[in-house]
């Protein structure tokens, strides 16, 4: 040792013994390795315990040390060069270096991987520039080391990657593909061959959505080397969707340089839609519950079908761009039942969709005060689509129509470009041109008896697809609805029945009492009559007699004078006893009031269509608006009407169906047309029908006919059997605009 | 009056029928005085009887009788010879209204003054022979003739 290198050792000692006792404190406790060294002269002039023992250096060496003494196996020295000495590197760059290190373990241990920082100390000390550098090294795990693998290990490796049921890929630092497992292949469907040089942005799929993410990913993967269980869409090679769960995470050397990626993907797309169902099912259920909530506390039908429409519409709702509402109906005159366009709600174009979305999803209000703004806000009238609603017309015998096809079937049917999903039916052109929409759904509104009608819904405006799930919450809305309207119309028919109920109930309280009133009277009147029959026969006697004894006397006869008195005063008598008759017995008179006819008939038909109904027989009104007023003794054609209409339920079968019509006979008549399907009348009866005794009923008074020519006469009209059938009888009732009371008709027989 | 029914070959025959012997009694005085052949019935079964037998050529029916009424026997009468003439002669006017005796030829409330019936008789026995071959072809009609 020459004076310099004492001179430089008694220096560095002082820095030594300065260091110490800076550091000693602190570093002497802390679990890595820690040195002080001066690059400059190759002296470590600081060492903790744990450092020194990384080394091999006994604990209790003195320091300063020479680096050789410390680094190196063997103690071999850096020879000063600076390519070898990350200290002098770190010195001359001025900034922190990081590097990792493999060092053989000590008595046969693993070898042990180091994380070394060396860090520049650039503040100077009271001995001048410095050129130390602080040294840490963070001891790691143990790394297994495939190296020592047995051949036996390294298959068995390879084997549970081939063979996962995770997708296991291998990626090179640039994100081209290196190997790609079996599990791989059957998530994406791609083959080895097909992936492998590829970069693994091809599984990304093209959409703006899934491309950030990626981006995202890949981002994130290069702050943390390991990316765990984060969800990702992928395309697989058939075309699909595939959501995955995925870790990605880097693949280090064995000296812990970066040697590429894993990515490890698992198929998760199956319970994501599971996850999506189930949330659609629950926000099924709430939408259902509140559409319920306001179709239970709506009346009407009109109401409902707006609150259908609503709810089918409505971003609270099931939030489809266009609904379009058909009921079936009766046809006009009784035709053939259809299929016909009620309703609709939905945009014209996008520009109004944006609009109306816009003001909506600013209001965030729940589906019951929507429908509250909806009433309010009768001037929204989507005229467009409701032009187009109302131009759907389709009979139910149209059975390969696809609105009568879902009717028919009770199925909802999802129309995909013009085709039923899953059926290769092809939709009827015109209805898509109507709708100018190739994909819509159908769903019918049942009651459990009956088919109401179907509600068409699309989302033109948007183009999204509607899924299976769409369809799903659809189903469970229109059972709803369904339901809705049923009650409705059975509460509407229930309220009708209790009004005709109230109605008759009165006109027979009326009735009974108009009944009480004249049985008093006909009792009286039987008494007096009986009283003026006893009276009058003997009268006739007395008088008569009296009168044919005085033919035989002589005017000069006083006889003859008394027996005038006695004829006389029976005559007086007589006038007395008919004045009592005349005052006990009311007169059949004409009641003629102005009425309107056609009003007044459809009362009186609805009063038998309780008894048709009954017989099972099927009621039919036809009424002519040009009728109008007439002035007639309507109690008198209620009479009449009653014994026809009850004649003709007494002889129709099941399934019979009585017709009842009104029709203006200009100038100025009006005709009652009744028409049964009955068994007829033998044609050489026909002349009798309205001659008294006449009947085809065994418990036929045979007088009803009879009675009714005679009302009708009564009234100046006219009653005539225009066809007796068979099948049926058509009588034709013919009354004066302007009934005019006529005297009873004096000739009696024709 | 009687004399222009001497001569005829068969005189008009009136059928009464009625359940009072002395209005009987009356209406054959007057109507044979009038010249008619008067048959006589107690109630509609002997009437109905009697148009069978002895076919005459109008009907006087009364409606009260005991057992078969008159308009019972306006029916029978009529369903075995639709043209006969019927009247209808009652103490009750409340059968006007009954239709049931609206296929009789007329319906006269009975009265001490018999000129009413006797008239009532002429008129419709002259309709008759008036609408051509339905009244008896030796029928002798009262004074229409």
């Amino acid at each position: 040792m020459d004076r310099t290198d004492v001179a430089l050792l008694a220096h560095n000692r002082d820095r030594a013994a300065f260091y110490r006792h800076y550091y000693e404190p602190v570093a002497a406790n802390i679990l890595h390795g820690l040195a002080v060294v001066d690059a400059s002269s190759c002296v470590v002039l600081y060492a903790n315990t744990r450092f020194l023992a990384s080394h091999g250096v006994a604990p209790g060496a003195k320091l300063p040390l020479h680096c050789s003494t410390v680094y190196g196996p063997g103690g071999q020295p850096c020879l000063g060069e600076e390519a070898k000495c990350p200290a002098m590197r770190a010195c001359r760059e001025g900034a922190t270096r990081r590097h990792q290190e493999t060092r053989p373990g000590r008595e046969q241990r693993s070898p042990r991987t180091l994380e070394i920082l060396t860090v520049p100390l650039t503040t100077r000390t009271e001995f001048g520039q410095g050129s130390e550098v602080l040294i840490i090294e963070k001891e790691g795990q143990p790394l297994l080391r495939p190296r020592g693998a047995t051949e036996e290990e390294r298959e068995h490796l390879a084997a549970i990657i081939r063979h996962s049921a995770d997708a296991i890929i291998g990626l090179d630092l640039d994100h081209k593909i290196r190997s790609w497992n079996q599990g791989a292949a059957e998530t994406f469907g791609y083959t080895p061959e097909e992936t492998i040089g590829r970069d693994f942005r091809f599984l990304v799929p093209a959409d703006k959505e899934s491309q950030r993410e990626y981006e995202t990913e890949l981002r994130d993967f290069e702050r943390r080397d390991i990316l765990k269980n984060y969800h990702a869409r992928r395309l697989a090679k058939d075309g699909r969707t595939v959501v995955v769960t995925c870790t990605r995470s880097l693949v280090r050397a064995p000296d812990g340089g970066p040697l590429g990626v894993s990515v490890i993907c698992r198929d998760v797309t199956m319970e994501v839609l599971l996850k999506e169902l189930i949330d659609h099912q629950i926000r099924a259920m709430s939408v259902t519950h509140e559409i319920g909530d306001v179709l239970h506390s709506t009346r009407s039908v009109d109401e409902i079908l707006q609150v259908i429409l609503l709810g089918v519409t409505a971003g609270q709702g099931l939030g489809f761009n266009r609904a379009f509402l058909l009921l079936v109906e009766n046809g006009e005159e009784g035709g053939a039942r259809r299929l016909r366009g009620k309703m609709a709600i939905g945009p014209s174009n996008a520009e109004e969709a944006g609009r109306i979305w816009t003001s909506l999803s600013k209001q965030r209000v729940n589906l019951v005060e929507l429908y509250q703004r909806y009433r309010e806000e009768s001037a929204r009238q989507d005229v467009l689509v409701n032009s187009i609603v109302e131009q759907i017309d389709i009979p139910l015998s149209r059975e390969d129509h696809v609105l009568v096809r879902a009717l028919r079937s009770r199925e909802a049917l999802n129309i995909l470009q013009g085709r039923i999903i899953g059926d290769d039916f092809e939709v009827d052109r015109g209805l898509r041109e109507l709708l100018q929409c190739d994909s819509f759904a159908v769903v019918p509104l049942n009651t459990r008896e009956r088919a109401l009608g179907v509600l068409v819904v699309d989302n033109r405006i948007t183009g999204i697809g509607i899924s299976d799930a769409d369809l799903q919450m659809l189903k469970v809305f229109a059972n709803h609805a369904g339901i809705a309207l049923e009650n409705s119309q059975l509460r509407q028919h229930l309220e009708r029945r209790l009004e005709e109920l109230a109605q008759l109930n009165l006109a027979m309280k009326e009735n009974q009492a108009k009944l009480i009133k004249s049985e008093r009277l006909s009792i009286i009147g039987e008494m007096a009559a009986r009283v003026v029959h006893e009276v009058r026969n003997p009268l006739v006697a007395i008088g008569g007699f009296a009168r044919l004894v005085r033919r035989g006397l002589s005017a000069e006869d006083p006889r003859s004078d008394y027996l005038r008195i006695i004829s006389d005063e029976v005559s007086r008598l007589e006038r007395i006893v008919q004045g009592l008759l005349d005052f006990s017995r009311p007169k059949t008179a004409l009641n003629l009031r102005e009425v309107a006819l056609n009003d007044q008939i459809r009362e009186i038909v609805a009063m038998a269509t309780v008894e048709a109904e009954a017989h099972g027989v099927t009621v039919r009104e036809a009424y002519d608006r040009k009728i109008g007023n007439v002035v007639l003794d309507i109690d008198k054609v209620r009479q009449v009407l009653l014994n026809i209409i009850r004649n003709a339920l007494d002889v129709m079968l099941e399934q019979g169906t009585l017709r009842i019509e009104t029709a203006a006979v200009p100038p100025a008549a009006v005709r009652i047309t009744i028409q049964d399907t009955g068994p007829g009348i033998p044609p050489e009866q026909r002349p009798k029908v309205f001659e008294p005794g006449f009947t085809t009923r065994q418990e036929g008074t045979g007088f009803g006919l009879a009675i009714a020519k005679r009302l009708v006469e009564l009234q100046g009209g006219q009653i005539t059997l225009r066809d007796s059938g068979p099948p049926g009888c058509t009588f034709d009732i013919v009354l004066p605009r302007r009934a005019a009371g006529r005297a009873e008709a004096e000739d009696r027989k024709p | 009056m009687s004399s222009e029914k001497t001569g005829e070959a068969r005189r008009t025959r009136i059928l009464i029928a009625d359940d009072e012997p002395n209005i009987r009694l009356l209406y054959q005085n007057e109507l044979e005085a009038e010249g008619y052949e008067v048959l006589l019935a107690e109630d509609g079964k002997e009437a109905v009887e009697k148009v069978r037998r002895e076919k005459p050529d109008l009907v006087v029916l009364d409606i009260r009788m005991p057992g078969m009424d008159g308009i019972e026997a306006l029916g029978r009468i009529l369903d075995h010879d639709r043209t006969l003439p019927v009247i209808l002669n009652t103490a009750y006017s409340t059968y006007e209204d009954d239709f049931m005796t609206w296929s009789a030829d007329a319906y006269i409330v009975k009265s001490a003054d018999v000129g009413m019936l006797l008239a009532k008789i002429a008129e419709v026995l002259a309709s008759r022979r008036g609408a051509g071959g339905e009244a008896p072809a030796s029928g002798g009609g009262s004074s229409a003739c």
